[in-house]
This record gives C-alpha cells, sequence and structure tokens, in this order.
C-alpha cells in the first residue's frame, strides 16, 4: 500500500511541477508576444471576444501538446527527471514560441494581431491563427520525439520543418481559388477554414516525412527531402481521384459567389486537401518495402 | 498544359534525386555483361563463381548475383553485384559454376561456363596427377587442401579426361557441366552445395483454406 501511495504521491507533484512550468509559458509567450501582453496578464474572459478566446486557447492546447512529449523517467529519480523535464520543456517552449513567431509573421505579414483580433474582430484570423499553432504543436512534438534527447539533431530536424512549413505555406495561391489577402481584408470566414484545411494538409504530410527510422543524420534528411516530393507528386493524384470518384464540380467562379458559396467552397477545398493528405501519407509512410539489400 | 510538364519535371527530380541518393546505389557495383567481371575483379589466378541469384521488385525486377571468388594465393571473398536482366537470364543456368576465371601466367581472361576451379585443375603449382585405380585424378597439394572445400567440391574427383574435355569446351567457348552433368543449375553437386537457393526457389502450394486458417490466427486472435 505504502509503495502505491508514493506512487501517487510522486504524480501529483510531477503535476505540480507541469502547472509550474505553465507559469514558465505564460511569461515566455509575454516575452515572444509584446503585443499580447496586456490580454494575458489581466484576466480573461472568454466570452468577452471570441476571436481571442480561439487564439489563445489553441495556444494552450498546442503547449499541451508540446508537454505531453516529455517523459518523467522516475527510476533515474525525482531531482534528475524533474530537471530533465524542466530543461526539454523550457527548450519546447522556447521553440514553440519562436515557431509560432516566425510562420505567423510569414503567413500575416500584412496582418497585425492587435488590429484583427481585438478591433475588427476577424474570424478567419482567429481561426488560421489558432490551426497555425495546433498544427506547429504536432510538429514540434513530433520532433521532439524523433530527435531522442538529441540537441544538434532537435535543431537541424527544427530548422528542416521550419523550411518546409514556410515553403508549404507559399504554395497556397497554387493549391487555393480564394486569395489570402483580399479575402483576409474581408473578413471572409471562408478563406480562414479553407487555410485551415491547407495547414492541417501540410502538417500530416510534414509529420509523417518527419517519422522515419533515423541512423545517421544525413540519410535521415534525404528522405525528409525525398518524401516531401514523393508527396508533391502524390497529393494531386489523390485529390484529382476524390474529384473524379464523387464527381465534384468546383469551377464557380468566387468573385460572384456568396458568402454561403464561399463557405461552401472553403469546405470542399479544405476537405478535399485533408483527405488527399491523409491518403498521400500512406503512400509516402506506411509503405513497408522491407530491407532494400539483398540479404541471400 | 503547364502542370502536367511541371509534374513531369517533378517526377524526373525525384526519380533523380532517388537513385543518386538511395543507399542502394553506395557499395553494389552494376555489371551489364560478362565482361563487366574482369573490371571488377582484380588478381590472378582467380575463378569466379556463381552462387546464388536473387531478383528484388514486383514490376520492375532488380536482379542481383552473388560471386564467391575463389584466389591461388589468398582466400576467398564473396561479392554481391547488380547485373542486367539479360546477363541474369543467360547466366540462370551456371549456377555452381565457374563464369570467369582469369590465369596467371600470361593474365588470359575465359568466360565459358565450366566447374568451379578448373582453373587450378592441371597447374603444377597447386597440385598433381595421381594414379587411382587406373585413373589419373586430380589432388591438391596439402598446403592448398583448403581450395576444393571453397569450390564446393563435395566427393568431385576430377580425372585426366574431364580435364581434357574441360579444356576442349574452354576452348570451343561452350558450356561444360561435367560429367553427367554435375554442375550448373540442374547438378547434383550444386544442389547439395546450395540448398538455400532451391529451397528459395521452390514453388509453394498454396492452399486458400490453410492459408485463411493461418491469416486469422496470426492477425486476428
Amino acid at each position: 500500500m505504502n509503495e502505491v501511495f508514493d506512487k501517487l504521491l510522486i504524480r501529483v507533484l510531477f503535476t505540480v511541477f507541469i502547472c509550474l512550468a505553465l507559469i514558465g509559458y505564460k511569461y515566455a509567450h509575454m516575452l515572444f508576444h509584446p503585443s499580447q501582453k496586456k490580454s494575458i496578464n489581466n484576466k480573461i474572459f472568454p466570452h468577452d471576444n471570441y476571436i481571442f478566446t480561439i487564439h489563445f486557447f489553441s495556444r494552450l492546447i498546442g503547449i499541451g501538446l508540446i508537454f505531453s512529449a516529455f517523459e518523467f523517467k522516475e527510476y533515474l529519480g525525482v531531482f534528475i527527471s524533474s530537471f530533465h523535464f524542466f530543461l526539454w520543456s523550457a527548450l519546447g517552449i522556447f521553440i514553440y514560441l519562436l515557431s509560432i513567431f516566425t510562420i505567423e509573421s510569414i503567413i500575416f505579414y500584412n496582418f497585425e494581431y492587435k488590429d484583427e483580433v481585438l478591433k475588427k474582430n476577424n474570424l478567419s484570423y482567429g481561426l488560421i491563427s489558432a490551426t497555425n499553432t495546433i498544427t506547429l504543436a504536432f510538429v514540434i512534438r513530433c520532433i521532439f520525439k524523433e530527435s531522442e534527447n538529441s540537441i544538434i539533431i532537435l535543431t537541424i530536424l527544427w530548422l528542416t520543418s521550419m523550411v518546409l512549413i514556410g515553403f508549404g505555406i507559399k504554395l497556397f495561391k497554387f493549391i487555393s481559388d480564394f486569395s489570402f489577402n483580399s479575402y483576409m481584408i474581408q473578413k471572409s470566414t471562408s478563406i480562414g477554414i479553407s487555410f485551415s484545411g491547407f495547414l492541417i494538409g501540410n502538417t500530416i504530410i510534414i509529420t509523417t516525412t518527419l517519422t522515419n527510422e533515423h541512423y545517421q543524420i544525413t540519410s535521415y534528411l534525404i528522405q525528409i527531402i525525398l518524401k516531401c516530393l514523393l508527396s508533391v507528386l502524390i497529393l494531386p493524384l489523390f485529390r484529382f481521384g476524390l474529384l473524379s470518384i464523387f464527381k465534384i464540380n468546383s469551377s464557380k467562379t468566387l468573385g460572384q459567389a456568396s458568402e454561403q458559396e464561399k463557405i461552401g467552397h472553403s469546405c470542399y477545398e479544405c476537405s478535399i486537401y485533408i483527405t488527399s493528405s491523409l491518403l498521400a501519407s500512406i503512400v509516402i509512410g506506411q509503405i513497408h518495402f522491407g530491407t532494400i539489400y539483398p540479404f541471400f | 498544359m503547364n502542370k502536367f510538364v511541371l509534374y513531369f519535371c517533378l517526377t524526373l527530380l525525384y526519380l533523380g534525386l532517388s537513385k543518386s541518393l538511395a543507399p542502394t546505389e553506395f557499395g553494389i557495383s552494376y555489371i551489364s555483361n560478362k565482361e563487366g567481371l574482369s573490371k571488377l575483379l582484380p588478381g590472378a589466378p582467380l575463378s569466379a563463381i556463381l552462387i546464388d541469384r536473387h531478383s528484388t521488385g514486383f514490376l520492375i525486377k532488380t536482379y542481383y548475383h552473388k560471386y564467391k571468388i575463389v584466389y591461388g594465393f589468398q582466400t576467398f571473398v564473396d561479392i554481391i553485384v547488380r547485373t542486367s536482366p539479360a546477363l541474369d537470364a543467360e547466366f540462370a543456368p551456371f549456377l555452381g559454376m565457374s563464369i570467369f576465371r582469369r590465369y596467371r601466367n600470361d593474365g588470359t581472361e575465359t568466360y565459358t561456363p565450366l566447374p568451379p576451379g578448373s582453373i587450378f585443375i592441371g597447374d603444377k603449382n597447386f597440385g598433381r596427377w595421381i594414379n587411382n585405380k587406373g585413373k589419373d585424378q586430380w589432388r591438391f597439394f596439402r598446403t592448398y587442401r583448403q581450395i576444393p572445400v571453397y569450390l564446393k567440391w563435395e566427393d568431385y574427383n576430377p580425372t585426366k579426361d574431364e580435364f581434357s574435355a574441360i579444356k576442349i569446351h574452354e576452348s570451343e567457348n561452350r558450356p561444360y557441366y561435367g560429367k553427367n552433368k554435375l554442375f550448373g543449375l540442374d547438378g547434383k553437386i550444386t544442389k547439395k552445395s546450395f540448398p538455400d537457393y532451391y529451397k528459395r526457389t521452390k514453388k509453394q502450394n498454396i492452399n486458400f483454406k490453410t492459408f485463411f486458417k493461418n491469416y486469422l490466427k496470426e492477425n486476428f486472435i
């Protein structure tokens, strides 16, 4: 019985420790995003501004996802495992916030948080920001798992994934019928839905490419690049297949469409891209050829 | 139209990168014809014996050959090479036989399929003829007693008549499988020496009832 109580106590202690780490996250967040300092420091009323609520709580989900990648190895000792968790969670928070800062600078280079969230209540901004933070959390979580406690591999993988995500975002104009800037200015929800689907799809592809067995960093990076290139080849095939099989006609010009029609079109774009990405991820990451070296 | 051109270019880029960066491209040589063996194998005297064949791939096959290179004055080495489909088909009947050999004296190279180690038979540096019940049989010197083991001769004892037959076939560039077809794909000694190959290539009779039973047992229970 003593052992059971001891284990429960340790679990409670670790829970408190994670909560303490969240305080660290709160202050780190203010450091990276000084424009949100006031709104985070004050009491939060979720019903006041639903755009802020989406924006803020998505980050909480994100940080939860990042923390869920770490482990407490109690058998090494409470102090060592806490120290390990503290160090890696601090690094996780730092990398996560830096990633959000970098990617949001790419996506919203024409838009300001204060204007769009606090003044204009732009739902698209909130949706895209929320999806971006959650998808980034998935990527960072994947990087932490793949790096296996190596700072060098973590740095290389983080830089690689940032390049892939940044490059992926620039492809939106080739895939979607929506013009990002003009629809964001119009505060059209459709761009939020469409772009969110695009980000989720990209994340599925990137996490699939990162999930490889790795013995040597060079060959691992080569595999990532090759898999990304393969996804560019496979994904359009699935998209074409889905459109042909389900006889989807998406030829309507969006300029004359009503908001409802635009939302319908964005839902189509979002779902088709996510489905294609999921199906492409099977081809990219889940076909196992076994050993390629002749074993006879 | 531009989209198709872009897609085609990306496909080429993927294939090019995959080929140049694939691990199979490193450390494994490719031979498209039998002369390729000569460039690959230095030293003399040597005998290259085809000891296994293997192919990978579903629709587009890649062929591999495994050779045992038996040298006169050093230990043997096993090498694996990728080959062309034509060469694989050409060499298929010659499993367990010497495909290539290089003589020591003048560096002559021959590609006639012959019994393994035929290059050493009759060479007075490696052994001598002894008379056994009225027949001249080849015996390696004690120093080279491991060579027949490397060659997997089993109970093969080449006689002077056989040596003559080997030389005639070599000069006429005709394959020689040994007396009573001892070597080659259907050879008795080859079958005995390389059982793994025959086990692997043996056609399996698929009984669907047993297959489903095993599948359900392995995957759902």
